[in-house]
């Protein structure tokens, strides 16, 4: 399905178009939210305002350009924008920031998901759940996130070995 | 493999991905951002002249179906059809040009842990400004090294694989792959791998799943691949992976094949993941090779391959670009074949420097030149 066609009829306020568009990326955009947030209820939030932004702006959409690269950008300056406002709001103890990486919570996020994002940085984050859970592949997530492929491999073996390790240690079930 | 991560993660995320369509829904609908969309307008004439059209084509397609494979496997086996564009590999194509560039950069990576102080080629290119030499072996080490593996299998010359039942008792497996290729001198070379080849029999099996769940094509298909290579008189331990997926506009296969020196070492071993993608009239493959040693990831390379041919000249352009520890760089290869010469250049770009070489092939090695301006 031509995601480009989508946005179009979008624009046109075909609301089935809108519905294929956002199948075929909320995961795409949860995971990015949740690779800056790190918290479930946040990054639910900013689902929310990506997607009304990608309504409210599709006719600024530029044609050929990469409809899902478009709405990651959104949901990641989104996430940083909350992250930001939520940082001025907090004390500046350093203690007080743990809530980023948070206690264990595999009910919420689901065992392995609650071990990546407690564990791996943004970038690696963002890049295994593109590929593991959207099913993008490297040359795309490179293309997406503006990053050389040779990049794009080299963090998401990273990301995989981590999530390997703290398997076997125990955290999550051996593999 | 990698594999099984990623096989729980979806699963997790099936399960504990929000969904917030409807909250958008509404939030959108109060704003105002959406009106009816207007009806489709198809009449049942139309319908009915679609119909005269599809129903001969869809049959000449089930006939193509039935008969053209029948008309492939009557081929004798000494004589396969030749392979010569990339972009169009098979199968067995994928598996032959995969287990022989993963073993040849093993043996390279090898060769050069053992023998770290020995230079195996120097690189010279000209000084345009003094007309002396300089030596650019450090910028192409690692391009020539990927040029070597790949580069008998993206020229123009024919490539082919055959694939055979295994007689041979001293490999247990069930099938004989063998891969002819050009050497830098035209001479022609052969590898010989032996492999089996295992469909997954959970691949086809896909939980019943809404249209707001799934974003997967139709159709997919997973293999697993053991065996082994020769290359130069050595022996290399395969595991690999096949998954091919189709859809209505799309096909993909991905390929994973390992090397090993050793098979009782599997801490040491040359990785290749392939990836083709046909689509309409572009294809696009791209190969990314890993060599871990003694259980380190050491380097990391990726190669996109493209080719384009008009009336009058057939060009191949590749890209690789590589991360070694702290060290990343990009090359570029055009070649371009017309009126019968071959010529082929490479650009680099190496952590802020960059320039421009010719490739020529001397006494079995390749050499890198500037061009004197």
């Amino acid at each position: 399905m031509d995601l480009d066609k989508l946005i179009k009829r979008t624009v046109d306020g075909d609301k089935a178009a809108f519905e294929v568009i956002y199948i075929k990326t909320k995961d795409a955009v949860y995971y990015t939210a949740l690779s800056v947030l790190r918290d479930r209820g946040l990054s639910e939030d900013v689902m929310q305002t990506t997607y009304l932004k990608v309504l409210k702006n599709a006719r600024s959409y530029t044609p050929n350009t990469n409809v899902v690269a478009w709405i990651i950008r959104i949901a990641r300056n989104e996430a940083l924008n909350v992250k930001k406002s939520r940082g001025r709001e907090s004390s500046v103890d350093s203690d007080e920031h743990e809530y980023m990486f948070g206690t264990s919570a595999p009910d919420e996020y689901g065992v392995l998901i609650d071990i990546a994002r407690r564990t791996l940085p943004d970038d690696e984050f963002q890049i295994l759940m593109l590929a593991a859970v959207s099913g993008y592949k490297r040359r795309e997530i490179a293309k997406m996130l503006e990053m050389p492929i040779a990049t794009v491999t080299w963090k998401y073996n990273k990301a995989t070995q981590t999530m390997r390790q703290a398997l076997n240690d125990g955290k999550g079930g051996a593999i | 493999m990698k594999d099984d991560i990623q096989k729980r993660l979806r699963e997790e995320a099936r399960t504990h991905t929000p969904d917030v369509f409807d909250e958008v829904i509404n939030s959108a609908e109060r704003d105002g951002l959406f009106r009816a969309a207007p009806e489709p307008q198809k009449t049942k004439s139309r319908r009915r002249s679609y119909m005269r059209i599809l129903m001969p084509m869809a049959t000449v397609a089930v006939c193509a179906a039935i008969f053209v494979p029948v008309w492939l496997l009557n081929r004798p086996i000494d004589h396969p059809i030749p392979q010569p564009n990339i972009t169009a590999m098979s199968a067995t194509d994928a598996y032959g040009i995969g287990a022989v560039s993963a073993a040849k950069l093993l043996n390279a990576a090898l060769d050069a842990s053992a023998y770290p102080a020995q230079s195996v080629y120097r690189a010279r290119a000209l000084d345009a400004s003094t007309d002396g030499e300089i030596d650019v072996t450090e910028r192409m080490s690692a391009f020539d090294k990927y040029f070597t593996a790949l580069d008998s299998f993206f020229g123009d010359d024919i490539v082919t694989t055959r694939s055979e039942i295994n007689n041979d008792a001293a490999y247990p497996y069930y099938a004989k792959l063998t891969v002819t290729g050009l050497d830098f001198d035209g001479n022609t070379v052969e590898y010989v791998m032996y492999y089996n080849e295992t469909l997954d029999s959970d691949s086809d099996l896909r939980p019943d799943r809404s249209a707001r769940q799934d974003r997967r094509k139709a159709d997919k298909k997973k293999y697993t691949l053991n065996g082994v290579m020769l290359l130069d008189g050595a022996e290399y331990l395969l595991e690999g992976e096949r998954e091919a997926e189709s859809d209505d506009d799309e096909t993909e296969n991905e390929l994973l094949i390992r090397a090993y020196a050793d098979p009782d070492d599997k801490t040491t071993y040359v990785q290749m993941e392939q990836e083709i993608s046909v689509e309409s009239d572009e294809h696009e493959v791209e190969f990314i090779y890993t060599t871990v040693m003694n259980g380190k990831t050491v380097e990391q390379t990726s190669v996109e391959f493209e080719k384009k041919t008009d009336d009058d000249s057939a060009k191949t352009e590749f890209t690789l670009e590589f991360l070694q520890g702290d060290a990343k760089g990009k090359y570029t290869v055009k070649r371009k074949t017309e009126n019968g010469k071959t010529e082929t250049k490479v650009k680099y770009e190496l952590d802020g420097e960059s320039g421009e070489l010719r490739v020529e092939i001397k006494d079995g090695k390749y050499e890198y030149k500037a061009d004197k301006k």
